[in-house]
């Protein structure tokens, strides 16, 4: 497999590679902050209209390419959040398509926090996860859950309630 | 297959420009007999971005709120003033509230979303998290307040240091964070304890500076200028003016008022008011 430096030194092929291999981790980055499909998609499309152009100066010695990504969405969102609208002047300087999103893509996007809650979930200490699981998901009171945990009450609850502020931290939902 | 198939093949279109671009231009003239190259710039639709949310400003601690009048929440309005902000984004607002009683009015000023007052999380205020906080009358954030004339007709003019583009002119100590003004000399200014406290508040860029002044000229006011911009005053708003310009060393900004009856009022500072009607 090749390397995202190879990548970002190859022709318009591989930058497309690029592209697919960090379109998850780029939108759910934007999704997460934005909380909108369609602003996740436009910042995206910025971000990766920035790599592209700034692709010859990336340095692998100065960091990842992931890192050197993630700095650019981060200044693309800020900027834009700054001036209220979403950055486009590179897209422009391109000359490339404003995207068009159909209800398919745009529910293809919305999966990615479904994605990352799933993930946050995974993460957590078994007996929290089947805590949130068991009251959240699947809506079993706690007198239930304590008899299927073989716990009391209350320690059901304080999993409950630890996992969940987990869940809060690690997806931004608490700020 | 990737989520936005449409942009992967918009990023590789761009990608072979580019690279057709950084080619010499004897293989351009080889290859194309000389073309010539025109780059469409593509309109974007301007994607209106609203910005997420947060959590309200806090309200002001309870030993400040002991000494600011009885504020009814219900009677806070937002005129209809916007501002643009030098370095764009949400316009500022002003907001009006009256006192219980009745007696005495306050005026707040903010950045605008969605028909609400608020601050922005930038400037070190809510960690730079770049969501919108909306303000209450109150809020931990300063404001001016004046006595309520029996008809409505305001006066009010509030002078004070810049603020932060963010809108939050409460305390940079309080939950909300912020940012505080450069201090030149901070041990010869400041007390040890003083300086113990500001340690870990972050210092406002200059860049994100605003010099804010509004106020409330009364319903006679026609014209209102400040900084070189003017703007007509709306008698329904009691002559509201609501200027954002960016701070610059040496300048000295003048209020000018032309009333309907010919008259003008200048304020240079609070202590240099020509009369006014």
């Amino acid at each position: 497999m090749r390397t995202d430096t190879e990548l970002l030194q190859g022709d318009a092929r591989a930058y497309a590679a690029f592209y697919r291999r960090h379109e998850d981790a780029v939108l759910g980055f934007h999704l997460k902050r934005v909380g909108s499909a369609e602003l996740a998609a436009d910042l995206t499309a910025e971000t990766f209209a920035r790599a592209l152009e700034g692709r010859r100066r990336f340095d692998p010695r100065r960091g990842n390419a992931g890192a050197w990504l993630f700095g650019i969405a981060r200044n693309v969102l800020s900027r834009s959040l700054e001036r209220g609208r979403v950055e486009n002047e590179v897209r422009q300087r391109l000359a490339m398509q404003p995207l068009e999103l159909d209800d398919h893509a745009i529910a293809r996007i919305d999966e990615l926090s479904d994605e990352a809650a799933q993930q946050a979930l995974d993460e957590l200490p078994e007996d929290q996860a089947r805590a949130v699981r068991g009251r959240v998901i699947d809506e079993y009171g706690y007198d239930e859950l304590a008899e299927q945990l073989a716990c009391s009450e209350s320690v059901v609850r304080q999993r409950v309630s630890r996992g969940l502020r987990a869940l809060r931290a690690e997806l931004g939902t608490d700020e | 297959m990737t989520r936005l198939p449409e942009l992967e093949r918009e990023l590789q279109r761009a990608a072979e420009a580019l690279e057709r671009r950084r080619r010499p231009w004897w293989r351009i003239s080889l290859l194309g007999g000389g073309a010539t190259f025109a780059l469409a710039a593509t309109a974007f639709a301007a994607a209106e971005l609203l910005l997420p949310e947060g959590d309200p400003v806090p309200k002001a601690p309870p030993e400040q709120r002991a000494s600011l009048p009885d504020m009814d929440p219900g009677t806070t309005r937002l005129t209809s003033l916007r501002a643009e902000d030098p370095g764009g984004g949400l316009p500022w607002g002003l907001s009006v509230t009256r006192d219980k009683a009745g007696n005495i009015f306050c005026a707040q000023v903010g950045r605008v979303q969605d028909g609400k007052l608020g601050v922005i999380g930038r400037d070190g205020t809510f960690k730079d998290d770049g969501r919108f906080h909306p303000l209450s009358p109150d809020a931990n954030q300063s404001g001016v307040c004046g006595g309520s004339p029996p008809g409505g007709d305001l006066r009010l003019s509030h002078n004070g240091p810049p603020i932060p583009a963010s809108g939050f002119t409460g305390s940079f100590l309080s939950p909300a964070g912020g940012c505080r003004e450069h201090v030149a000399n901070p041990k010869a200014t400041m007390s040890p304890q003083t300086r113990r406290k500001l340690r870990n508040v972050p210092v406002c860029k200059a860049s994100s500076l605003r010099v804010v002044k509004y106020g409330f000229a009364g319903r006679g006011a026609v014209e209102i200028e400040y900084g070189g911009v003017r703007i007509k005053a709306d008698p329904e708003e009691s002559g509201a003016y609501l200027f954002v310009l960016k701070p610059r060393k040496g300048r000295r900004l003048t209020l000018n008022v032309k009333y309907d009856d010919g008259t003008v009022c200048r304020e240079r500072s609070v202590m240099d008011i020509e009369p006014c009607p």
